[in-house]
C-alpha cells in the first residue's frame, strides 16, 4: 500500500485543521465551480467531523500524491499529470468504473453521482475556489502553479528566442528571476555563457531592461560604482551581477570578495555550470571532484590535459562558493535551481528587500559540457538537490535554513549515472564524491542547527 | 544504477506496463522487449464493457500513447505471439519461429475466457469478451438483434448485461449459482443487486445452466438443465476466465491454476516472473497462494516483480480480493472476506440491510480487526476500506457508528492513523 506516495509534490492545498470551523464554504465553492450548483454532494472535498480526544473538523482531499496510484490502476488512462502538474481525470476517457475510488488510501476519488463518474480535486487548474473563499484561511495553496500564476501577468524582460545551446538552463533561470525581480533593475553580465542572453543575435539587445556586459574581473567593483551613485541619487534600483562560476569562484573572485566584506547593495547570482563551458568545457573552480572536462580529462581521452592533469577527472573538489560567502559575513546567501522555482522565487524576493549584499548560488547542469539531453535539464537540476549533491538552503544574517528538505535522499550515483561527464566514474571515486557530499551535508545539518553561524 | 540486463516483458496491459515503469524507476538504461499480441497501443478489458455500451469511444481506451514506449526507452513487437519459453537456454520462441534471448523475463499475459463444453456451442465460436475485436463483434451483433442472453452472473456478465441493456435489447442473464456476482456478494448483497437489475427490465435466471444450443434460421434456441427453453439472437458465454498459460505448459516451470509464484514473484525457474491475472501468488490471508484477476492486483504485482527483476528485492504484501461495480448509478464493492456469515465465534459480522433504498453494509471482524467489508450504495469510499483491512487499524470508531455516520467514522480512522503512518515513516526515514 503506497501510504508514502505523498512526497516532493509539485502543487497542493495544504490544509491547517485547527482552523477549520466546518462551516463548509469549501464544500459550496467546489460543488458550485464543477456542477453550477451549491449542494455539498457535487464538491470534491469532504469535511470530517473529528470525535474523542481530539475536537473540530479535518477537510479531507486528494492529496496530489507525487507518484499517484489511481494513474496506475484507472483502466482506461484517464487520470493524468497535466502540463501544469495537477493529477487530474479526463472526462472524455473516465468510464466510471470507481477502481480509483478503490485504490486510493485517502479517500480522494468518489464518485459523482450526478455525472456518473469518478471525481477528484483537480485545484480547479491552477485557482483553487476553496481556497480564495475560505473565511478562515484553512485553507492555503502551495506549489509551482501558485508562482506560475503570480508572475504570469509580470512582462517577459527577455525576447524570444535565445542563441543558447538547447535546453540551457541559464537563460531559463535569467528569464524567471528578471520576472521576479521586474523592471527596476539594472544587470551586469561578466564575459560567459549568459552574456549571449543580453547582447542578442542582430543589432538589438534580447534583454529588456538597462544591461551591461563588462570586463569578467571586475563585475561586483562596477556595480559597487553604480549601486553607490544610485543611491546618493536617492533611488533604490536592483543591482544584479549575473555571472558564471569561472567569473566567481575563479576570475572574477577578488572584486566580488571586496564587495562582500564592504556588504554594498548587489545580488550577486552565479550561475554555476561547473566549468568554463562556452570556451571548450575547461576546469574552473567549481568543477566538482572526478567530473571529465576537457582539461581534466581520464586516461583513454584523446584530448591532452593541458594541466597535465592525466587520469580520472578531477582531482580536487569543487569550491563551495555559498559557504565562502557565507563567511564573508554578508546578509544574505542562497543556493537554488531551476528544479525547485518556488523555493528560487521566495529567495529573490528576500535577497531584493535585504539591505546589502546578497549572494544567491544556481546549479545550472549544462547539457553540452556534462553531456546529457537538453529534456533532462529540469529532472538534472531535480536529481542534484533529491540525492543532496546540491542541497538548498539559506542564510539570513547568518541563520542557517534548509528550504527543501529530501526525506529520504538518493545515493549521489542516481544523479552522476545520468550525466556523461561522469561516464568513466569507478566505484573508488564514486565512493569519494559519496563521502565528499555525505561530509557536505552534514555541516549544513550542523550550521542550520546553531543559532547564528556567524 | 545500471544493470546492462536484457528483460523480456510478455503482455501488454497494467501489470507488464507497471513493471516497465518499477523497471526504469531503477535502471534508465538496461534493454527492455515488450511482446504483445494485441496489433496496438493497449486497452484494459475492463473497459469493455463501457465501450459497448458506447460510452467511451474506441481512441480514448488506449492507456498509453506510443510516445510512452519512446520515453520509457523500450522496443515493443506488435502483433507476435510467443509460442514457447526455455528457461535452460533462457530463450522465447514466437509464433513465426523468432527467438528472443533474456536475462530475465516477466510473464504478464493475463487471461483468457473459459468456453464450457455445451452440445452445439463449439469453443471457436462460442462469443466471449476479451477483447476490443470481440467487444466490436458483440456491438456488431447489438445492432441486429432485440434478444440476447448471457451465461454467467460474474462480473463480466454483469457488465456486459447493463451494457446491451442500456443499447435497448431484451437481456437474460443464467447463472449457474443460487445468487448473482457469487465470488464477491453474500445472498443478502446479492439479492439487492438483482433486484436493481430486474428494476431495470434484465431477467435474471439462477441456479440453472445451459446444456444445448440448437441455431435456428432466425434465431438461437437454448435448452436449459431445468429443461426450459429460450430463444435469443445471440448469446455471450461469460462464465469464467482461466490464466493464459498454454505456451509455457511445456517449459517445465510450475503450474497450478496459474503460473506458481513466490513472495518476489519468481516462479520456480529463477529468470522467469509472472505478475497479473496469469500469476498465482501470495494471497493477503493465510498461507494459500491465489489468483486474482483484478487490475488493481496486476498493477501492484507488476510493480513488485519489476523492482525484483533489475535486482531491488521487494516482497508482495499479498493478493487481496476485491472488486467494485458501478450498476445504473448504484456502486456496490466487496473487499477481503466478504462471504463470511459470522458462524465461526472468532469471526464477528455487523450486517445492516436496507431494501427499501437498495443499500447494504457489512463488515467481517476477526481479532478486533477489518478483514473484509461489503457495501452497496453508502457513503464509505472503497479506498479507506482496503487501507484499513491492509494497515489493520482499530475498528472501535468504525464498530460505534456502524449504525449512523459510518463513512465519517472511516474518514476519521484513517485520518488519524495514516497520520501516524506518515509519521512513523518519515522517521525511519531520518534513520
Amino acid at each position: 500500500m503506497t501510504i508514502s506516495g505523498v512526497r516532493l509534490k509539485e502543487n497542493y492545498i495544504r490544509i491547517h485543521p485547527e482552523k477549520c470551523t466546518g462551516c463548509n464554504m469549501c464544500l459550496y465553492a467546489c460543488a458550485l465551480k464543477h456542477t453550477g450548483d451549491t449542494d455539498p454532494a457535487g464538491s470534491r472535498m469532504i469535511i470530517v467531523p473529528l470525535d474523542g480526544e481530539k475536537k473540530g473538523y479535518v477537510p479531507l482531499n486528494c492529496l496530489q500524491c507525487a507518484e499517484p496510484y489511481c494513474t496506475e490502476v484507472c483502466p482506461t488512462g484517464a487520470i493524468t499529470r497535466n502540463r501544469n502538474g495537477i493529477v487530474s481525470i479526463n472526462d472524455d476517457k473516465c468510464i466510471g468504473c470507481l477502481l480509483c475510488t478503490l485504490a486510493c488510501p485517502y479517500g480522494g476519488a468518489r464518485l459523482d453521482a450526478q455525472a456518473n463518474m469518478s471525481m477528484a480535486c483537480d485545484l480547479c487548474n491552477g485557482t483553487p475556489e476553496c481556497v480564495r473563499l475560505c473565511p478562515e484561511g484553512a485553507l492555503e495553496f502551495n506549489g509551482i502553479e501558485n508562482v506560475r500564476l503570480q508572475l504570469e501577468n509580470s512582462e517577459d524582460l527577455m525576447s524570444k528566442g535565445v542563441p543558447l545551446c538547447a535546453g540551457c538552463p541559464a537563460e531559463m533561470s535569467l528569464r524567471f528571476i528578471l520576472r521576479v525581480l521586474g523592471k527596476n533593475t539594472i544587470l551586469y553580465v561578466p564575459p560567459s555563457c549568459a552574456t549571449l542572453t543580453i547582447t542578442g543575435m542582430g543589432e538589438l539587445p534580447s534583454c529588456k531592461i538597462p544591461s551591461v556586459h563588462g570586463f569578467l574581473t571586475n563585475s561586483a567593483s562596477f556595480l559597487t560604482g553604480v549601486s553607490r551613485h544610485d543611491r546618493r541619487a536617492g533611488r533604490r534600483i536592483s543591482m544584479v551581477v549575473y555571472a558564471g562560476d569561472g567569473g566567481t569562484a575563479d576570475v572574477g573572485f577578488q572584486s566580488l570578495s571586496g564587495a562582500a566584506e564592504r556588504n554594498e547593495n548587489i545580488i550577486y547570482i552565479c550561475n554555476d555550470n561547473e566549468g568554463y563551458m562556452n570556451t571548450g568545457v575547461q576546469r574552473s573552480g567549481t568543477t566538482p571532484y572526478a567530473a571529465w572536462t576537457s582539461t581534466t580529462p581520464y586516461a583513454a581521452s584523446p584530448i591532452p590535459a593541458a594541466t597535465g592533469e592525466v587520469g580520472r577527472g578531477k582531482r580536487q573538489a569543487a569550491k563551495e562558493m555559498p559557504w565562502i560567502m557565507l563567511t564573508h559575513g554578508v546578509p544574505y546567501v542562497a543556493t537554488g535551481t531551476v528544479g525547485f522555482l518556488s523555493d528560487l522565487e521566495l529567495k529573490l524576493r528576500k535577497a531584493m528587500a535585504t539591505e546589502g549584499f546578497s549572494y544567491i548560488h544556481l546549479l545550472n547542469p549544462c547539457p553540452t559540457g556534462w553531456g546529457f539531453l537538453p529534456e533532462k535539464t529540469i529532472t538534472l537540476a531535480r536529481m542534484a538537490v533529491k540525492t543532496n549533491y546540491f542541497p538548498l538552503w539559506e542564510a539570513e544574517n547568518g541563520r542557517v535554513r534548509i528550504t527543501v528538505k529530501i526525506r529520504a535522499p538518493q545515493p549521489v550515483e542516481e544523479y552522476v549515472r545520468l550525466i556523461g561527464k561522469y561516464d568513466q566514474l569507478d566505484k573508488e571515486h564514486l565512493q569519494e564524491l559519496q563521502r565528499q557530499v555525505d561530509h557536505r551535508y552534514k555541516r549544513l545539518q550542523t550550521a542550520a542547527s546553531v543559532d547564528r553561524f556567524f | 544504477m545500471v544493470t546492462g540486463k536484457e528483460l523480456v516483458i510478455i503482455g501488454n496491459s497494467h501489470a507488464g506496463l507497471a513493471a516497465l515503469q518499477s523497471i526504469r524507476d531503477v535502471d534508465p538504461k538496461c534493454s527492455i522487449t515488450i511482446i504483445t499480441r494485441e496489433e496496438a497501443e493497449p486497452y484494459s478489458p475492463t473497459s469493455l464493457a463501457a465501450f459497448i455500451a458506447g460510452e467511451i469511444r474506441e481512441e480514448n481506451l488506449k492507456l498509453k500513447n506510443l510516445s510512452f514506449y519512446s520515453d520509457m526507452n523500450a522496443s515493443i513487437l506488435f502483433g507476435r505471439q510467443v509460442e514457447d519459453l526455455n528457461p535452460k537456454e533462457k530463450e522465447t520462441t514466437l509464433a513465426d519461429g523468432a527467438k528472443l534471448g533474456y536475462d530475465q523475463v516477466l510473464v504478464a499475459t493475463g487471461s483468457v475466457p473459459i468456453v464450457p463444453p455445451i452440445s452445439g456451442l463449439s469453443k471457436k465460436e462460442a462469443l466471449t469478451l476479451r477483447t476490443v475485436e470481440d467487444a466490436k463483434r458483440i456491438m456488431e451483433l447489438a445492432k441486429s438483434s432485440k434478444k440476447a442472453v448471457i451465461i454467467g452472473a460474474g462480473l463480466i456478465g454483469m457488465e456486459v448485461a447493463m451494457s446491451l441493456r442500456k443499447r435497448g435489447l431484451d437481456v437474460v442473464l443464467v447463472e449457474k449459482e443460487k445468487r448473482v456476482l457469487p465470488l464477491y456478494f453474500d445472498d443478502d448483497a446479492a439479492s439487492i443487486i438483482e433486484g436493481i437489475y430486474r428494476e431495470q427490465g434484465i431477467k435474471v435466471i439462477k441456479g440453472n445452466q445451459l446444456i444445448d444450443v440448437e441455431k435456428g434460421v432466425n434465431a438461437q434456441r437454448l435448452s436449459l438443465e431445468s429443461g426450459d427453453r429460450i430463444e435469443a439472437d445471440f448469446t455471450l458465454v461469460a462464465v469464467g476466465m482461466r490464466p493464459n498459460v498454454e505456451f509455457i505448459l511445456n517449459s517445465g516451470i510450475e503450474i497450478g491454476e496459474g503460473v506458481l509464484v513466490n513472495e518476489r514473484l519468481q516462479t520456480s525457474a529463477p529468470s522467469v516472473y509472472a505478475a497479473g491475472d496469469v500469476a498465482q501468488a501470495k494471497g493477503f490471508f493465510g498461507d494459500g497462494r491465489i489468483v486474482t484477476p483484478t487490475v488493481l492486483n496486476a498493477v501492484n504485482q507488476g510493480k513488485v516483480a519489476g523492482s525484483n527483476m533489475v535486482g531491488q528485492a521487494k516482497e508482495f504484501e499479498g493478493s487481496l480480493p476485491m472488486n467494485i461495480f458501478n450498476f445504473f448509478g448504484n456502486v456496490a464493492f466487496s473487499i477481503g472476506i466478504s462471504l463470511s456469515e459470522g458462524k465461526d465465534e472468532a469471526v464477528k459480522v455487523l450486517k445492516k440491510i436496507d431494501k427499501e433504498n437498495q443499500s447494504f453494509r457489512k463488515l467481517v471482524i476477526t481479532d478486533g480487526k477489518l478483514v473484509g467489508c461489503t457495501m452497496i450504495n453508502q457513503l464509505v469510499e472503497a479506498g479507506l476500506c482496503q487501507a484499513m483491512i491492509r494497515q489493520g487499524w482499530e475498528v472501535d470508531d468504525v464498530v460505534e457508528h456502524f449504525d449512523n455516520d459510518l463513512a465519517s467514522a472511516f474518514r476519521r480512522t484513517v485520518i488519524n492513523n495514516s497520520g501516524k503512518e506518515m509519521k512513523r515513516q518519515r522517521e525511519e526515514e531520518d534513520r
